[in-house]
């Protein structure tokens, strides 16, 4: 369960944002996170709303935006969707590839106040 | 109608609030782990200046991650100055096993987490003279899943896999053996 650290540092992030902004409440929070980032959305909301109680984040929405991870094969350099992280190159079938995006886990933004 | 709330055509017999406020959305663009890879670019650069190299052991529990650095650890307590943290759930087991070999070691309980974070190795490392290691040996909490996401400050990340516990994690378990730079099979 280590979404709920994640939620943690997303709670985190979002108050001192509003504090910054002067916001007197947070209607949503809207994270782009990659396919491969290795957290499970259901359980990112669940524990959203348990950590966001008694603070400017309660009853706001969370929004998880999921982009898809891309690979560059390293033989000729093309670049496809990786649904499967040991899938090889569609083009060549090499199975040398480096990640182009997938693993991201951030906040892209918030609807305020 | 009114656009605010809806209501009906007949006109417009209410007042709406002077504080609601039009809800605007703001652009924030922050990593999430943001806080966790800043500490660990300070455990990394702390490493550096110490000139210690540092590996960071993940697999399943009772893969063989203690056995191989009991073995490693005596093979070459002669050539290299390790010292090692471990990562349980509980108990402190595995430090014990270390300390038996005669190596500087110091146990992290997690409690209910299900990895290590570069806050506890940060912290765990006070408990060493930096100055006499050469190698720091970090044992993570036996999991598949989650220590691939939380960077600690090391130079590899090293994935055992055991044969008993099913050929297929690889597959099964990508995440971590894609992060890893080091692969050995017990």
């Amino acid at each position: 369960m280590h979404e709920l650290g994640i939620t943690q540092s997303i709670v985190e992030i979002a108050l001192r944002t509003a504090a910054g902004q002067q916001a007197k409440k947070i209607h949503s929070v809207t994270l782009e996170v990659g396919s491969l980032a290795g957290v499970v959305a259901e359980a990112l909301e669940f524990c959203y709303e348990a950590c966001s109680q008694d603070s400017l984040l309660e009853g706001s929405v969370l929004i998880i935006e999921e982009i898809q991870a891309r690979a560059r094969c390293r033989d000729c350099a093309a670049e496809y969707p990786l649904t499967d992280l040991l899938a090889c190159c569609p083009v060549c079938n090499s199975a040398a590839s480096d990640l182009v995006c997938g693993e991201e886990m951030r906040i892209k933004e918030m609807e305020i106040d | 109608m009114c656009i605010d709330c809806g209501c009906g055509p007949s006109g417009h017999d209410h007042q709406h609030k002077e504080t609601e406020a039009p809800r605007k959305t703001i652009s924030v663009e922050e990593d999430i782990l943001s806080k966790n890879n800043r500490l660990a670019a300070g455990n990394r650069a702390l490493f550096a200046r110490q000139g210690i190299f540092t590996l960071n052991l993940v697999s399943s529990p009772g893969s063989g991650k203690t056995s191989l650095l009991e073995k490693t650890l005596v093979d070459l307590k002669n050539e290299i100055n390790f010292a090692v943290l471990e990562g349980d759930q509980q108990t402190t087991n595995d430090a014990d096993r270390i300390a038996a070999t005669g190596t500087p070691a110091h146990q992290i309980n997690t409690g209910a987490g299900c990895h290590l974070d570069a806050h506890m190795v940060g912290h765990g490392l006070e408990h060493f003279d930096l100055e006499t290691i050469q190698m720091m040996m970090i044992e993570n909490v036996g999991n598949l899943v989650c220590p691939a996401s939380f960077d600690l400050g090391e130079d590899f990340k090293v994935t055992l896999l055991s044969v008993t516990e099913g050929e297929d994690k690889p597959l099964k378990y990508p995440p971590l053996f894609r992060d890893s730079e080091i692969m050995l099979i017990n």
